[in-house]
């Protein structure tokens, strides 16, 4: 498949479009019923007053629970999605994922510490700590691998697993520490959890979501490159140290940004990138916007299935993307094999 | 005018240095062979040129300016390089490997045009690649996947190609057609070439000069029938061999000579056999 700019936009605009069907769907389904009907009136205004059809009730479900909490979705899904492809393109390993270098459990670290203390009671300063956690462990990560002026891929990858495995450790031992009710907060964190989504934390993320992705989108095509072995890319003019080492830092930052207000979601960051490249090639100028694109809509369909499989008990969306992700995980582990 | 010059140019990973104090010249339109044992340097040098690795001593210039001074991007419009494979873990298809030759000539968020489709096609035609085009790299064989290697280089329509065992996986066929092609290049286009090779036949028949490396040094430069004699492979391969003349070119001809086989490699090995 070979990509031009026409090619991207047209794919882009479709993925847009599949993504406003997949919101206004997520929209009327849930616990409350509002009916897909209703919504569409209230949206294309097919009565006189555009909200006449909705009462008081509907609006705070939409506007105040559903709708935020589908645009949070959307953007984690989207950056997850973006990080993933560049960690897979980096590593030049297609089983890489955003959280390969440990910044789920430092994020959780921070998150847990948080939510243990009671700091938790303001909402934002789980986000706040999560943060810290992640760049912590970006810092910690990046400085026991960047001896001097080269990354070593491997040696970071091993950095990664290590730093992880030790905040791992002390998740552990703060889970076994907490008894009450954080308990219940802390695992929620840990799977991945939508449900306390808020149009501040939107604000907060949008702007560094779309700076990074922005910033690894100028270098889609000499992550082509990369992929194709350092040297090479070397050899066809790509400067690929600086390269590396923007779109690593970059890709860890704004993974660290979405975890910190979503937790954990496993999987999405390592199969939309995969089921990406099977349909549209391994082109990064048109990996890169598909994926993020179809990262929207995966992962607001994924939260929907978590409101509504055991409704009116809601699971987190971690659970669901693991659930379908796994079993796929191993397939791609087969197939490599094979 | 030297297209490549290579000034007292040394070079070490960790320790050991792998080059030391080299110095030479690689004139426009030449076909330089580099020949030595395993471990004498010639990949490093090769890389040493282009930038890939940067020599702890010694300057590499290239028309005159020195490759310290040169945006990797400019270089890579001049010198093309073929490994001597490539393990691409992601399905691109030929095509898009061979455009990636292209790059060094695109803007940071362009697309290739009409102009890099018809070059790309050019460099696909020449190596015969043009047939499996759409296929994906993963699934070529290895000599087919050196094929689409050797067009993505031209792709990059560069002044000086350098080889790095280009042709150690193909066939005899394919290790013919591929030299035949660089040569044809090399004559009716000016393209210069550099070719790091363990056939010291093809190196015999193809290369204007022959530099022949050992343990990081120059051991010896010249023709063909300058370099290839019995007494410097043997002194730097450590190996016995029997060089004739080819009675087609009268360029020098190498025949191994196996010591098993052989009356005076016989008895060394009967000699060594009570060490073991």
């Amino acid at each position: 498949m070979v990509v031009n700019l026409r090619k991207v936009v047209l794919i882009s605009l479709i993925l847009v479009f599949v993504f406003v069907v997949v919101a206004i769907l997520s929209i009327s389904l849930g616990t409350a019923d509002i009916g897909l009907i209703k919504i569409l009136r209230g949206i294309f205004g097919w009565v006189s007053d555009p909200v006449r059809g909705w009462t008081d009730t509907d609006r705070v479900i939409i506007f105040q629970v559903r709708l935020p909490r589908i645009i949070l979705a959307g953007i984690v899904g989207a950056t997850l999605s973006v990080s993933g492809v560049v960690f897979q393109a980096i590593f030049r390993n297609p089983l890489a994922d955003p959280y390969i270098l440990g910044i789920s459990s430092g994020s959780a670290v921070g998150a847990i510490l948080a939510i243990i203390s009671g700091a938790g009671l303001s909402f934002l300063s789980i986000p706040a700590a999560s943060f810290c956690g992640a760049l912590l462990t970006i810092m910690l990560v990046l400085g026991i691998a960047g001896t001097g002026y080269r990354f070593q891929t491997n040696t970071l990858l091993l950095a990664g697993v290590i730093v992880g495995s030790f905040f791992s450790a002390i998740i552990m031992f703060l889970v076994s520490i907490t008894q009450d009710e954080r308990l219940h907060s802390i695992i929620f964190w840990l799977m991945g959890d939508l449900s306390l989504s808020k149009y501040n934390e939107i604000i907060i993320v949008t702007p560094f979501v779309i700076i990074g992705c922005l910033i690894i989108y100028l270098h889609a095509h000499p992550l082509n490159l990369i992929v194709t072995g350092e040297e090479t890319a070397l050899q066809l003019g790509v400067e690929v140290e600086r390269v590396k080492r923007l779109l690593l830092i970059t890709a860890s930052l704004i993974t660290g940004v979405v975890v910190s207000v979503s937790g954990v979601i496993g999987f999405v960051g390592l199969i939309v990138p995969h089921m990406m490249r099977m349909v549209f090639g391994s082109d990064h100028r048109l990996l890169l916007p598909v994926s993020g694109l179809f990262g929207l809509s995966f992962l607001v369909v994924a939260d929907t299935i978590a409101r509504i499989i055991i409704a009116p008990v809601e699971l987190p969306v971690g659970v669901i993307t693991a659930i379908f992700g796994a079993p796929f995980f191993i397939y791609l582990l087969r197939r490599k094999g094979g | 005018m030297d297209m490549i010059r290579v000034s007292r140019v040394s070079f070490k990973y960790v320790e050991e240095w792998v080059l030391r104090d080299i110095s030479f010249d690689v004139k426009k339109g030449e076909f330089l062979g580099v020949i030595g044992p395993n471990g004498s340097g010639k990949t490093t040098l090769l890389k040493s040129l282009n930038k890939t690795l940067s020599p702890k001593e010694g300057d590499v210039f290239i028309n005159g300016t020195n490759i310290k001074e040169i945006k990797r991007r400019e270089i890579s419009r001049i010198l093309g390089m073929v490994p001597q494979e490539a393990s691409i873990v992601f399905p691109f298809s030929v095509l898009e490997v061979v455009l990636m030759g292209r790059s060094p000539y695109l803007g940071r968020l362009s697309f290739e045009g009409e102009k890099d489709y018809a070059i790309a096609r050019d460099a696909m035609e020449m190596t015969d690649t043009l047939s499996f085009a759409t296929r994906s790299i993963n699934e070529l064989s290895g000599g087919e996947r050196q094929r689409v290697l050797i067009a993505r280089a031209l792709a990059q329509q560069p002044q000086v190609i350098l080889l790095d065992e280009s042709t150690a996986y193909l066939d005899i066929k394919h290790q013919i057609a591929f030299f035949d092609l660089i040569k044809t290049l090399n004559q009716k286009e000016g393209l210069t070439v550099m070719a790091v090779t363990h056939d010291v036949n093809l190196a015999s028949i193809f290369c204007d000069r022959i530099m022949l490396l050992n343990k990081g040094t120059v051991h010896c430069m010249g023709t063909p029938g300058e370099v290839i004699t019995e007494s410097n492979i043997k002194e730097v391969y450590e190996a016995d061999v029997l060089v004739d003349t080819n009675p087609q070119t009268g360029l020098p001809r190498v025949t191994l000579i196996a010591s098993s086989l052989s009356d005076k490699g016989s008895r060394s090995k009967a000699d060594a056999a009570p060490q073991l």
